[in-house]
């Protein structure tokens, strides 16, 4: 019997992959967050303060972005036979409305990540075009990327190290 | 402890700033006094806030503090201030190559100042020049640089942009806060061998808590009393002065406003 590639498409589990993710307080100040084998604590979901130390929700995000993306450039590099020999990335990240979010009476927009930057420097042995093609080729399976691009000014930068 | 929570306000551009607000709050909390801090954008909505009595106390700015002394017929309370609140001063700077050497070379130049609202760079030394036979809006012409108006100059911004005109050369003056010109000399954001002092205006004050006048006097001089505990030389305490620009909390003074009160007379400010 033949069916065709359309009909087989149709499976749920073929265009959605679910994961659910459990998040509690016990204490009603910090969040534990529960992934599959693991656990992490964020007690903040920002800080303007330079000496805080733990990670906050804001920095997972960012994290989440970069490390992606990063991910992204290295897993294709080894599908497509190339040799990354150095990577390394740079995300910014501007918060509109930040005044909002500390209580300061007269601000009530909402806040929001107006804009991330991120350049990637790398060395693989390429022309430039080619290395650029070789980028925005990857960029496109990284689900973080392609999720955000829709949502927010996303630009990625690759910078050839010399 | 006591419950009744002291409401202290400040204004904040930067949400960096609410650090600073919540490590004093943790130092009052732990000397056994609790303040709740309230956030204003500008300091007219902080001073609306004092006399709505949403706060009992307002970190002020100089003309933040005239604005309450105006509005409360000279009756609201004297708080303290930081030690660099005193004793400042307004300079003015001119190119080295200009030929200006005094405040009568300004005579028909245009002048660089920074926000509308600014004590140090724009009502005090406009005052000044009008102390000295340089009248506003007639013997110079005025190129504001209104970066954070509402802030009462408490933004660099102003100040550093019409510095920057002077060193470009669209402006033949500028002023500045002595404590900005020290600091631009020497993390060379201005060259000294082409920018040069030619005056300065008198020494006057900074910013000062002020509280409302029913707010108890006794509460007031008891959270005082607390504040002033605070030790540059103990190293949790020195954090926070750093961050807020002091070595030590100072008795407060009205007599370092006397020339705002002026300029506000001159230029019918407030």
């Amino acid at each position: 019997m033949h069916r065709s590639k359309a009909e087989i498409n149709t499976l749920y589990e073929s265009r959605i992959f679910d994961m659910n993710f459990r998040g509690t307080s016990n204490d009603l100040s910090t969040v534990k967050i529960y992934t599959n084998k693991n656990s992490f604590q964020i007690e903040k979901q920002i800080s303007f303060d330079s000496e805080y130390k733990p990670i906050s929700s804001v920095e997972y995000f960012a994290g989440s972005v970069l490390s992606s993306i990063i991910l992204t450039l290295l897993e294709q590099s080894q599908k497509s036979g190339l040799t990354i020999e150095e990577i390394e990335g740079v995300l910014n990240l501007s918060l509109a409305n930040p005044l909002s979010l500390v209580g300061v009476k007269g601000y009530d927009e909402e806040p929001y990540i107006q804009r991330l930057t991120v350049t990637v420097f790398l060395y693989v042995d390429l022309e430039d075009k080619e290395l650029n093609d070789f980028c925005y080729d990857a960029l496109k399976k990284s689900p973080i990327y392609n999720t955000l691009k829709r949502s927010l000014e996303l630009e990625v930068i690759f910078k050839k190290l010399l | 402890m006591r419950n009744d929570r002291i409401n202290v306000g400040a204004v904040i551009y930067d949400p960096r700033v609410t650090v600073i607000w919540g490590i004093i709050a943790d130092f009052f909390k732990e000397e056994g006094l609790e303040i709740e801090c309230v956030f204003y954008k500008d300091y007219e909505g902080q001073v609306d806030g004092l006399m709505d009595r949403e706060i009992d106390i307002a970190w002020n700015s100089p003309l933040a503090w005239l604005d309450t002394y105006l509005r409360t017929d000279g009756k609201c309370q004297m708080g303290s201030m930081r030690d660099t609140d005193r004793d400042r001063k307004t300079c003015f700077i001119v190119r080295k190559d200009s030929g200006i050497t005094g405040l009568d070379g300004l005579k028909g130049k245009t002048i660089g100042f920074g926000a509308v609202d600014s004590p140090q760079a724009r009502l005090i030394p406009i005052n000044y020049l009008h102390k000295n036979g340089l009248e506003y809006e007639a013997d110079y012409t005025e190129q504001r640089f209104d970066i954070g108006v509402g802030l009462h100059g408490d933004h660099v911004g102003g100040e550093l942009d019409a510095i920057r005109a002077l060193m470009a050369g669209t402006v033949d003056a500028s002023v500045a806060l002595d404590l900005n010109w020290e600091a631009w000399k020497k993390d060379g954001t201005v060259d000294e061998n082409q920018l040069v002092c030619i005056e300065t205006t008198p020494l006057f004050d900074h910013c000062i808590f002020t509280a409302h006048p029913d707010f108890s006097t006794e509460r007031f001089l008891e959270w005082q009393e607390v504040l002033h505990r605070m030790d540059y030389s103990n190293e949790a305490h020195k954090q926070m002065m750093d961050m807020e620009g002091l070595k030590e909390w100072v008795e407060g003074r009205i007599t370092g406003f006397e020339q705002l009160r002026e300029a506000n007379d001159y230029l019918k400010f407030l």
